[in-house]
């Protein structure tokens, strides 16, 4: 219990330094005042900049700042848009559900496709399956994720025609994203599995599995796997991070609208506001998905849970 | 090269009658590694009878661990590869059988309890269902009276309260009851061979003397055979009904126990018993401790194995590797100029 | 403090902190040496055994200053190391030596041979210049066996046993007056033992060193011990010459440890009394009260249970923690 209270309590220290480094960001290009009014700044007389200053609240000293910072943010108040005319949160919150869809679908797949053929490779070593296995991993884990994307534009979008290359709405707009977007971890991942089961096909227990007399099978399941797996939920979990920021330029190249296409936008256009909130609200997410995966951790590995 | 062992039937323990349980013939294992080729097994012969244990001893290189396990065909191929000779089971040749029929065979007519429990067993299973596992794949129970077969392994073993312990893990148990788990896994089945891979070598002195003095009592119970290897002179002296020594991949020689301590024939062996300080002695004696280093087990070796350090060597010694014959009943050696009858080159 | 004694060692405690919990916090500790208090006499090789979980590994290290005692006393030729600088503790490694368990991991495998010798000789200023090393590494590995001309070798080039040997000239290369073994022997094939146990032997008696022999194989211990010393969970149990342990035990524990020891003579294994303990062996974390083998005493009494007994001396020279020794 005091595992779980100490890991959600990391998780809550890990979403404030994130919000720290995202409040002087503001700060850390000098004064905020011009970076927010931009151009604009040339148009306006030396006491209007500084109305605009106090107007904002810039001029309070910066721990002040923070302090009511935090606490807006509490609220999910992240202050204004202003190419949006909305609040920074709610331009977030839109655009939320497009890129949990794309992460997830991707994610599926690289399970789905990555641990089996893991495993395939591992029981096989140095045949067929496993040598093109690899080598697909290979390629999977070197080439460009928007290179990939391109490529999948230009055959299946442009001359097969048989996918759109931009935009949202149905199933075969999901296709390409998705499939560029997995690429990587599924190249990865498949190559963790290989290993690990690879190592473990070693160990002392399998050997004792085998002299019991159980079918092949059995020994691969429930001795090799079920061991195996455990080094490859703690990589899963950082892959959550990888699909949330790889989806960035997935979403931009495709045309997707997510979160990470509207972050870049709004960098592109001094958005501040909601550049922070979208920063902040990837790492809520990130800190939440690891501490999912890091309790479910303790709860598959028995040694893990009895500490001490 | 050859150890031919046609001339000498390998141990019968004084019963001549009874047909071995467990016959091995000119065994022969080579491991493929990228520095060459290990001549791990060098047609080694030996037999075990029904209830009977042989220790066989050896040191590290020595191949005892691998000519053993060879049986259930648990060594790791690639790299070893069993050439040639044959293993014959109640009359079956296990060499022959095809990968369904030796599981068949493994844990249940014979099983085996490996060296270090904490690394033999799997971490994240529970050890009651580690031992349902083997019995489930051997013999036609539900799964719940499997599981009540598991307690009362657990218990016969001396595991105290097996009805909660069957269902912990195995790092909730000390090393000793880790072993005890092992033993019981073993003899689910009702083995009729069990095979002991150096099992209380991990373990402290007293816990040692527990499972030693456990597996002798199972042992007379159950009317099982056993295979113990070891390189604990000690040990063998209270357990073993025959003992065979093994060297760089041979066994140089092979008795009944009392006669193997009492005249040992191999000067490998004498130089064994000289090497070890005895706890009784009243009166120091200085150790004579065998001279030179482990024997190299790779490439194509000429003569006796034991040949660089030994005292007694020859020009015949160094030529040609001596069969293992007869010197009195029971007890054989592979040496030009054995200690009891002075050779016979 | 008479003249004869080059180590003293007074209620020396290691207690390593366990913490748990949501900041940390030390909870308990494990007691891995809980009060010993012995001397180490001039020449005289003292064994100390014990099984898994007893102490003994870390009381030599405690010993050697490796780890600093969490309170006691260690006292080296009159000197408590405890309450000397660390430049005097480093000088004084000078004459106190270690000789490690696993030849497979206390050598660098990155150094050659003859480096790994002749370092301790640079590092304490023993020698001048190259030259006058390279001589002294030649004069040590003559000494301890080895073929001179492997010196530029690395260690994994070498065997078991040689490796051991090896660990041991780099032990001589300060000509050290004290030097513990911990299990210098344990991990080496049976017919190599015998080999280094005659090398030690011979490098005492030419060199008149004093070794702590410590060690799980009690047939070794007494071979090569002049006076020999049980642990058990922290405490030492029972102390005496060699020959009066194994003989006259008086301690329950040092009786049940020789009866559990296997003697290569299959008659004499048949018709032995054994003393079998049951159970296991208690965690040093949490040990029983009273006396700390109560809980596997076969001749354990309420008062074993509630009081803890004192290490006194039951016969000349001979002590013992026991009610009923």
């Amino acid at each position: 219990m005091s595992y779980v209270i100490r890991r959600v309590l990391q998780s809550v220290v890990v979403v404030f330094g994130v919000s720290i480094v995202a409040f002087f960001m503001l700060f850390m290009t000098g004064d905020p005042t011009e970076i927010i009014l931009g151009d604009g700044a040339d148009h306006m007389t030396v006491q209007q900049i500084e109305e605009f200053r106090v107007k904002m609240g810039f001029d309070r000293p910066w721990y002040i700042q923070y302090a009511s910072f935090v606490g807006n943010a509490v609220h999910g108040d992240f202050g204004y848009s202003f190419t949006r005319h909305q609040p920074a949160f709610q331009v977030i919150t839109e655009k939320m559900p497009a890129t949990i869809q794309l992460a997830s679908i991707a994610f599926v797949l690289s399970l789905l496709i990555s641990i089996p053929l893991g495993v395939l490779s591992a029981v096989n070593p140095h045949k067929p399956i496993d040598r093109i296995s690899t080598f697909v991993a290979l390629l999977g884990q070197s080439i460009p994720s928007f290179w990939l994307s391109i490529l999948l534009m230009l055959l299946f979008g442009v001359k097969l025609k048989w996918l759109p290359i931009s935009g949202s709405g149905t199933w075969q707009h999901l296709v390409m994203p998705a499939i560029a977007l997995a690429a990587f971890p599924i190249a990865r991942n498949m190559r963790l599995t290989r290993s690990s089961m690879l190592d473990f096909m070693q160990k002392d227990f399998v050997r004792t599995a085998r002299a019991k007399g159980i079918s092949e099978y059995r020994v691969v399941t429930s001795h090799v796997l079920r061991n195996s797996l455990l080094p490859i939920v703690t990589a899963i979990g950082l892959e959550a991070g990888f699909l949330l920021g790889g989806s960035v330029i997935i979403e931009t190249i495709f045309g997707w609208p997510g979160v990470g296409r509207e972050i870049v936008q709004a960098i592109g256009s001094k958005d501040f506001y909601v550049v922070q909130a979208g920063v902040i609200t990837l790492a809520l997410i990130f800190a939440v998905v690891n501490l999912i995966i890091d309790l479910a951790y303790s709860w598959i590995d028995p040694r893990i849970g009895f500490g001490s | 090269m050859e150890t031919s062992v046609s001339s000498f039937a390998p141990l019968e323990g004084g019963r001549q009658q009874e047909p071995a349980l467990l016959e091995v013939r000119d065994l022969t294992t080579k491991f493929y590694t990228v520095d060459g080729v290990v001549n791990a097994l060098n047609s080694i012969s030996y037999s075990v009878r029904k209830g009977e244990c042989l220790a066989i001893v050896g040191e590290s290189g020595s191949g005892k661990t691998v000519g053993v396990l060879s049986i259930l065909r648990l060594i790791q191929s690639p790299p070893g590869k069993i050439v040639g000779g044959s293993i014959s089971f109640k009359g079956t040749d296990l060499l022959k059988l095809d990968d369904n029929a030796l599981r068949h065979i493994r844990g249940g007519a014979i099983s085996v309890i490996f060296q270090d429990p904490m690394t033999s067993l799997n971490p994240v299973m529970r050890v009651g269902a580690q031992i349902i596992e083997n019995i489930m794949a051997h013999e036609a129970l539900t799964r719940r009276q499997a599981r009540d077969k598991a307690i009362e392994m657990l218990a016969r073993v001396g595991i105290p309260t097996p009805a909660k312990r069957v269902d912990d893990y195995p790092h909730q148990f000390s090393g000793g009851m880790r072993q005890r788990v092992m033993i019981a896994m073993a003899l689910s089945c009702s083995p009729q061979l069990i095979i002991a891979d150096e099992p209380t070598t991990a373990l402290d002195v007293t816990i040692q003397a527990q499972i030693v003095e456990l597996v002798k009592k199972l042992q007379s119970e159950l009317g099982t055979a056993v295979i113990w290897i070891s390189h604990d002179l000690g040990v063998v002296a209270r357990l073993a009904d025959t003992v065979a020594v093994m060297y760089a991949g041979h066994i140089v020689e092979s008795a009944p126990v009392d006669a193997l301590y009492a005249r040992p024939a191999h000067p490998y062996t004498i130089g064994l018993l000289n090497s070890l300080p005895r706890l009784d002695a009243r009166v120091k004696t200085k150790l004579e401790a065998i001279g030179g280093l482990p024997p190299n087990l790779l490439g194509e070796l000429r003569g006796c194995p034991f040949a660089p350090r030994c005292a007694f060597a020859t020009d015949i010694c160094r030529a040609q590797n001596p069969a293992l014959l007869e010197v009195e009943p029971s007890h054989g050696v592979a040496c030009w100029h054995d200690r009891l009858t002075g050779g016979r080159a | 403090m008479s003249e004869d004694v080059l180590v003293a060692v007074k209620d020396l405690k290691m207690h390593f902190p366990i913490r748990a919990g949501l900041l940390n916090r030390t909870v308990g500790a494990v007691k891995a040496v809980d009060g010993l208090t012995f001397d180490i006499m001039k020449g005289e090789t003292l064994g100390l055994v014990g099984e898994s979980g007893c102490g003994k590994t870390t009381a030599g290290r405690a010993i050697l200053h490796l780890y600093r005692p969490t309170s006691g006393e260690v006292s080296f030729k009159g000197v408590d190391l405890g309450k000397e600088s660390p430049e005097t503790v480093r000088r004084a490694r000078r004459h106190m030596q270690m000789i490690f368990q696993d030849p497979y991991a206390s050598l660098n495998p990155q150094m050659r041979v003859g480096e790994i010798i002749g370092r301790p000789l640079r590092v304490h200023g023993l020698v001048k210049n190259g030259a006058e090393e390279k001589d002294c590494v030649t004069e040590l590995m003559q000494q301890v066996g080895l073929n001179v001309s492997y010196r530029d070798r690395f260690p994994h080039e070498f065997s078991g046993g040689q490796r051991q040997r090896i660990g041991i000239a780099r032990a001589l290369a300060t000509s050290p007056d004290f030097i513990v073994c911990d299990e210098a022997i344990s991990a080496l094939d049976v017919s190599i033992q015998a080999q280094i146990i005659n090398l030690l032997e011979q490098l005492r008696d030419e060199l008149g060193l004093t070794y702590l022999f410590i060690a799980h194989d009690l047939s070794m211990v007494r071979y090569i011990s002049t006076r020999v010393g049980v642990m058990y969970l922290g405490k030492m149990m029972e102390l005496a010459s060699s020959d009066a342990l194994y003989e006259e035990p008086r301690h329950p524990y040092t009786r049940a440890l020789l009866s559990a020891i296997p003697i290569p003579d299959p008659p004499l294994e048949r018709q032995r009394q054994r003393m079998l303990l049951e159970g296991d062996l208690p965690s040093p974390a949490n040990p029983p009260k009273g006396c700390r083998f109560s809980t596997r005493c076969p001749m354990a009494t309420d008062l074993c249970r509630a009081v803890e007994p004192e290490f006194r001396e039951v016969a000349t020279r001979h002590w013992a923690a026991c009610h009923f020794a």
